[in-house]
């Protein structure tokens, strides 16, 4: 029943592969106007000094409430957005630094399935006309022929037929849809992939086939995966670690099963005690975790769960405690571990 | 234990709601369209039922119907809705406005941001129902208004009766709806995907609430969701709707513990385990029907693992199987055996 | 026939349209229109500033009364009314088409550039905007009618300059949304450049209200030319406008006396406004069902 120990005590520690991605210290704030003559003076710290690694291979869960800046975080990665502060290296090279040409070609490399399969595709485009636009910016020698078939190719690794190509995004569901848009975001042969909500819009029968794709295309590709998603079953089924954000801030990087079976962090154990055993029979009282999230313009002086934490004292309202790594894998981000 | 079942339409004693029938058609200009059909439950005093489904499943639908909130170009075309003895569908609609919404079924929503009028405050929101029906002055009617917001746990009321809805989070916005659907204390609360937009140390706070308020004051809930988690933790019945149609029906542990119908057991079967299971997730193929594409006979038959010939040809009928009620050929008890 | 690739966005707004039965009835006005101003020469017998004497040919035949030479009567200088009427709807659509075109043209421009690369350049491009919009160009149109000879082609620049801060505004908000849309990041994600993005996935997406934009811009713009030729800012005589074949109305024995003088200029301004509303509406529905 506890598949956990493989993963947790096998001869390789957990994470030390090889390092696909590193963040350091990254952060991205937003000034903020609060009144409509003041100056521009509060600050929105959507993620705030967060430090990690990704390893070639893995899927890396990144699990959060709503302003906890995962999605943000997906972004910057990508380099969609910049970032305020800090490093991102990829395969080794620093890639904040990159200039337009360079991160042209950086994109080849990294890729990002979005949320809402509704809006991430041009109503006015064809599926054709949607899976080629990487081709033509990156594969300009190819001839049209060899990208259509391309295409098709593509279009059947994940499930749909060739003959779709020239249909329009609102002649699927939301499950094909978020096929169209996998296929897309394979059709450069990335190293990386971040998936943001990819399966959250989806019905739950959908939701599996979709899930179902994803792990097949990693296992085919050889992909890497930063899988951001809210809910906690996804990520459990899904990742290899998972990074637990709050307030923009790392609580807890562990593996899977370990994060799953023993959460060290008080809020990644509110957040496990607060879903649903989705067994009728045993209906054990949640964990109710007392209060709100904080807004993320006022972040509290200390550690960011420090409002709402059963176990808080004065030194974690006062001092924000420090990422420390653990012989066993993982990171835990509280005074009271 | 009351029935819930019951064929001949008589409302048992302990019913609070009985929907039997129920069928609703939307006219668009690709033609008409049902949306559900002969859709039939009973809902019991102070218990909770859930009427779980995928996009268009026709749970919504089903719901707002009995709210009598369809949307322009929807009709209720066929069924009853009978509450407290009283059948809805045949009183004047100044009467269902009058004495019935807000009254006597109320109705939480999924997105509290839009539900709420962004330019009342909270207190004139909650308090509408009491000044406008129920001539109730309004001192008292706000001295009520501040009792329901703190049932509903909402730290010092009186203060919050006086902020407009932008100047509240997510759950306290999701409490003064429930608090509106409370204040006028309804035999019947509808609740449309009313932790969906929620976090979920939020949903988990407000799933309490309902639980509670079921407890204390005997709400009747008719609790619709996509989620069946929040079904095995709330719910004391289940209703699983697919494209429009009831496919099964019975109490929430058998139902979660001897499902019956294919698709019952799909979709229990397609949600990831929190235990962390290996390998690919059981999945049903296909995709859901949309309305105007519903497949003939069995509406599930196209994605069903058992489909076999007479579930093409022929819509099945609704048999009583253990403790519950289901819409499946497989269930027929005079069935031939060549089909197995 | 099949214009739009099957279930295209513009095939199925095709279709909605044509199911709508009054843009159909206003297309078919405005095409009516667009007809009588191409064929006027055709359509008519008389030239636009031909005089007609009375019988005795001594004098002109003013303000003559519908007959069967002259169908709507004879105006103040003895020229046919309906010749007049016919010779007018090209010179009205052409002012009303020619200043949209400018219109569209530079709001459009305008729009795109301060909606897609916002910051300064939007603060800029929108507070120029706020200047052209608090103009006083009845004012302007005045002062330069009695400096510069008057044409056609100040009336068209003065609506052209009025009217494109509208198509400007609509614009950068439609792009501003756009902007935000999940395929647009993902465009960048793939690697497409801006001119790109702006060319194959904002502009076929604001296309559809653009196109609202233009069909309401020139009913207002045909009321505009009206109005300002009216009040003799316009179009000038011996043209042939609608407007200004008005302004004799001005004259209370006209209005009271003479309705042929004024009812046809009238009614057909009002018709054409109304067909061209028509067609706007048609194609909002058309393009969003959902509204």
């Amino acid at each position: 029943m506890n598949a956990s120990t493989g993963n947790a005590t096998g001869n390789a520690p957990v994470g030390r592969g090889e390092v696909l991605l590193a963040a350091r210290d990254l952060s991205k704030h937003y000034r903020v106007r609060q009144s409509f003559f003041g100056p521009a003076s509060a600050v929105l710290k959507a993620v705030d000094r967060l430090s990690f690694e990704v390893y070639r291979g893995e899927t890396l869960g990144v699990v959060g409430e709503s302003g906890c800046g995962k999605s943000t975080l997906g972004r910057i990665l990508l380099r969609l957005e910049d970032p305020t502060e800090g490093d991102v290296s990829f395969e080794g090279e620093d890639i904040v630094g990159y200039d337009r040409r360079r991160l042209r070609a950086l994109r080849e490399e990294m890729q990002f399935i979005f949320q809402d399969p509704y809006s991430s595709m041009n109503p006015k485009m064809t599926i054709r006309d949607i899976i080629l636009e990487p081709l033509e910016n990156y594969r300009p020698d190819m001839a049209v022929s060899e990208r259509e078939t391309l295409a098709g190719d593509l279009l059947e690794m994940v499930g749909l037929t060739r003959d779709v190509l020239r249909r329009y995004p609102h002649e699927f569901s939301g499950g094909q849809r978020q096929r169209v848009v996998i296929a897309r975001g394979i059709a450069l042969n990335p190293k990386f992939v971040v998936c943001d909500e990819v399966v959250s819009a989806l019905d739950v029968s959908v939701q599996a086939q979709v899930i179902n794709l994803l792990a097949d295309l990693k296992r085919r590709l050889s992909l890497t995966y930063l899988f951001i998603s809210h809910d906690l079953r996804v990520i459990r089924h899904v990742s290899d670690r998972v990074m637990v954000l709050y307030l923009g801030q790392i609580m807890e990087i562990a593996p899977v099963n370990d994060l799953f079976d023993r959460p060290m962090h008080p809020y990644t154990r509110s957040l496990l005690g607060a879903i649903s055993k989705g067994d009728p029979r045993n209906r054990q009282e949640r964990v109710i975790l007392r209060g709100e999230i904080p807004s993320p313009l006022n972040a509290p002086a200390g550690c960011p769960f420090a409002t709402r934490c059963p176990m808080a004292d004065t030194r974690c309202h006062e001092e924000q405690p420090r990422l420390e790594p653990r012989d066993d894998g993982r990171v835990v981000s509280c005074w009271k571990v | 234990m009351p029935l819930t079942r019951n064929s001949k339409g008589v409302t048992t004693v302990s019913e609070i709601l009985r929907v039997s029938g129920l069928t609703v058609e939307f006219s668009t200009e690709d033609g008409t369209f049902s949306a559900i059909e002969d859709v039939g439950f009973g809902l019991e005093q102070g218990k909770t039922l859930a009427i779980v489904g995928e996009s268009g499943s026709g749970k919504s639908v089903t719901s707002l119907a009995i709210m009598q909130l369809l949307a322009e170009n929807g009709r209720i075309t066929a069924g009853e809705i009978v509450l407290d003895g009283e059948n809805l569908l045949d009183l004047p609609p100044n009467d269902i406005q009058h004495r019935i919404l807000g009254q006597q079924i109320s109705m939480i929503f999924q997105e509290p941001m839009t539900a709420l009028n962004p330019i009342l405050t909270v207190g004139d929101q909650i308090t509408e129902v009491l000044l406008e029906h129920q001539g109730i002055a309004k001192k008292a009617a706000y001295e009520r208004a501040i009792e329901v917001l703190r049932e509903v746990g909402i730290p010092s009321p009186e203060k919050r009766i006086r902020q407009y809805p932008h100047e509240l989070s997510g759950g306290m916005r999701q409490r003064v709806m429930i608090a509106m659907g409370l204040v006028s204390e309804p035999k019947v609360m509808i609740a449309d995907e009313p932790t969906t937009a929620l976090d979920v140390t939020i949903e988990a706070q407000i799933l309490d609430l309902l639980d509670r308020l079921k407890r204390e004051f005997g709400t009747s809930i008719l609790f619709v969701t996509h989620d069946l988690n929040v079904v095995a933790d709330i719910a004391d019945d289940v209703i699983v709707m697919y494209a429009g149609q009831i496919v099964e029906r019975g109490s929430v542990l058998d139902v979660f513990e001897q499902p019956k119908h294919p698709y019952t057991q799909g979709l229990l079967g397609a949600m990831p385990s929190l235990t962390g299971v290996e390998g690919d997730l059981p999945t049903i193929p296909g995709v859901v029907p949309s309305i105007a594409n519903r497949p003939s006979g069995c509406r599930f038959h196209n994605r069903c693992p058992f489909a076999h010939p007479r579930c093409t040809a022929e819509a099945p009928a609704v048999y009583r199987v253990g403790g519950q009620d289901v819409r499946c050929h497989l269930f027929d008890p005079h069935r031939s055996e060549e089909s197995q | 026939m099949q214009i739009f690739q099957k279930n295209s966005f513009y095939d199925l707004a095709y279709r909605r349209f044509m199911r709508n039965r009054l843009a159909i009835i206003g297309a078919a006005i405005t095409l009516a229109f667009v007809f009588i101003a191409v064929f006027a020469p055709v359509l008519t017998p008389y030239g636009p500033s031909e005089f007609f004497f009375s019988a005795d040919g001594t004098t002109y035949s003013r303000y003559a009364a519908p007959s069967g030479a002259h169908l709507l009567g004879t105006d103040a200088l003895g020229r046919d009314v309906l010749t007049r009427i016919l010779y007018g709807a090209r010179v009205t659509i052409l002012v009303a088409f020619s200043a949209v075109l400018i219109s569209t043209v530079i709001g459009t421009i305008v729009g795109l550039v301060a909606g897609y690369f916002g910051g300064i350049v939007d603060g800029v491009l929108m507070r120029i905007v706020d200047v052209v919009i608090s103009f006083p160009v009845l004012f302007l149109l005045i002062s330069i009618s009695t400096i510069l000879t008057p044409s056609v082609w100040i009336v068209v620049f003065a609506i052209g300059f009025v009217r494109w801060t509208n198509t400007a505004r609509l614009v950068r908000g439609e792009v501003l949304r756009i902007k935000e849309l999940d395929f647009v990041s993902a465009a960048r994600g793939v690697g497409s450049t801006s001119t790109k993005i702006i060319l194959r996935h904002i502009i076929p997406n604001i296309l559809a209200p653009v196109m609202v934009q233009i069909t309401i811009g020139t009913a207002q713009a045909v009321l505009m030319e009206a109005s300002l030729s009216f009040l003799g800012v316009g179009v000038q005589q011996p043209t042939p406008s609608w407007g200004n074949m008005l302004i004799d109305a001005q004259r209370s024995l006209v209005l009271r006396e003479m309705p042929w003088i004024w009812i046809p200029p009238g009614t057909v301004t009002l018709l054409l406004v109304l067909g061209i509303y028509f067609l706007g509406d048609g194609l909002r529905d058309a393009f969003d069902p959902k509204q």
